[in-house]
């Protein structure tokens, strides 16, 4: 994956899905809700790089459950908007389908 | 010890007479004596460990059997080889005429005797003497005389306690022992600055056979050692990280069992894994990555750990029995305060 800067990251992942929980002494979590129900897939950002190069992209990759490379790049190069990340997640069987969420199981 | 062989010591000996001044009949003090001839002889152990390291042969045989400089102090030790009561006059000198160990064989027997030719014309000096002084200055650094000096101005006493003469065979005084002024003193015994090497550290990966006590906990001391199996100097600090306490921002995370992490260093980051959290975290050093776990981990507790199951996906609640599991408790700083 190609290296991004990091404040562009946490835009992308702030506008699709993901909820930033806590921010604290320069670090960030961000977790997925979807429907208002916090789901299992979360990442870590860390105030200190300013810049995620390579390597750092892979992490954050695996981290969000993306299968290739390809459907990260377009996730953050802002063609798969956040419903279609979602949805891939709930083809991939991340997540559970639409009215198979939370405590309505 | 053989007549002769004694006879041969009296001849080489460093004749000292202990010249109470305020004492009946100029009688010596059993402490005095015993203070005295202690720290001569210190002062000559210590003269003989500096030569001992300027001389080439016995540091590479040193490097190789560290026990040889106790071997050699052992028998240089100084016997009392002649004694009269009277005027309290003691001669010392090493046994350099009998048997030796045959770890050097003739070259040494021939070093320990101009080794103690050499102390003997170091005390016998007049320590004030501008021309002495200079001698010594070419001699021994800072810390070699006050290695020397030190104990041998201790033997010393005030002039009105008593006197230390040194005499010839012929029982003759050629010195009396005097301490330099106050301004020579801080010659022979300088002001060390503390040259403490700080102990650089480095990080090593090493299987061990250790002897096994029954013990959960590992007591890595040497007397539990039995064999060094391998040792791998690590180029970073990649060694796992195992917490069963994580702590971050007041909030403390008492675990019931350590938590395995692993820990890479991959082009300039250090990434640290736990499979079972699916935690992943980043950091330019060791310890900003062990904190940015921290911080994960606390995260995990406050947006599962705390939530309520109706706003959790089935995932998640998976995730939070399993946080539930593994944290037995928390201690929360800010609260308790």
């Amino acid at each position: 994956m190609k290296p991004r800067k990091t404040k562009y990251l946490k835009k992308v992942l702030s506008k699709k899905s993901f909820a930033i929980y806590p921010a604290k002494n320069h670090h960030e979590f961000y977790f997925l809700v979807v429907d208002g129900i916090k789901q299992h897939i979360y990442t870590y950002f860390s105030h200190g790089k300013k810049e995620y190069d390579k390597k750092l992209m892979g992490e954050v990759k695996k981290q969000l459950k993306f299968p290739t490379s390809q459907q990260a790049e377009s996730y953050f190069d802002c063609p798969m908007s956040g419903s279609a990340y979602v949805e891939l997640m709930r083809k991939i069987g991340e997540l559970p389908d639409d009215d198979d969420n939370g405590d309505s199981d | 010890m053989d007549n002769n062989l004694l006879h041969e010591l009296k001849k080489i000996a460093i004749r000292f007479h202990i010249d109470p001044q305020n004492t009946v009949g100029h009688a010596a003090r059993v402490g005095t004596i015993i203070r005295v001839l202690s720290d001569v002889n210190k002062s000559y152990k210590n003269f003989l460990e500096v030569e001992f390291n300027k001389n080439e042969n016995f540091v590479k045989v040193y490097e190789k059997n560290d026990k040889i400089l106790s071997t050699f102090l052992d028998e240089l030790d100084l016997l009392a080889v002649d004694l009269n009561f009277s005027s309290f006059d003691i001669a010392v000198a090493p046994n350099i005429v009998g048997s030796q160990s045959s770890l050097f064989k003739d070259d040494v027997l021939i070093w320990k005797k101009d080794s103690f030719e050499s102390y003997k014309t170091l005390i016998t000096g007049d320590f004030s003497n501008p021309k002495y002084m200079k001698e010594v200055s070419d001699k021994y650094s800072d810390i070699e005389r006050k290695q020397i000096y030190k104990p041998l101005f201790s033997s010393i006493g005030t002039s009105n306690q008593y006197k230390i003469n040194i005499k010839n065979n012929a029982g003759k005084v050629v010195r009396t022992l005097r301490k330099p002024t106050n301004e020579k003193i801080k010659f022979y015994l300088p002001k060390i600055e503390n040259t403490k090497k700080i102990a650089t550290e480095k990080t090593v990966l090493a299987y061990i056979k250790m002897k096994d006590r029954g013990e959960e906990d590992f007591d890595i001391k040497k007397g539990n050692i039995k064999e060094v199996l391998h040792v791998e100097e690590l180029e970073y600090d990649t060694y796992p990280f195992s917490p069963d306490y994580v702590e971050f921002d007041g909030t403390a995370f008492i675990l019931d069992r350590e938590l395995s992490c692993e820990v890479s260093y991959e082009e300039n980051n250090y990434i640290l894994r736990n499979e079972e959290f699916d935690l992943t975290v980043w950091g330019d050093s060791r310890e900003e990555v062990e904190e940015a776990f921290s911080f994960s981990f606390y995260s995990l507790y406050l947006n599962f750990y705390s939530e309520s199951d109706n706003k959790l996906s089935k995932k998640a609640q998976i995730l939070k029995q399993k946080l539930k599991t593994t944290i037995k408790e928390v201690i929360n700083e800010t609260k308790k305060d």
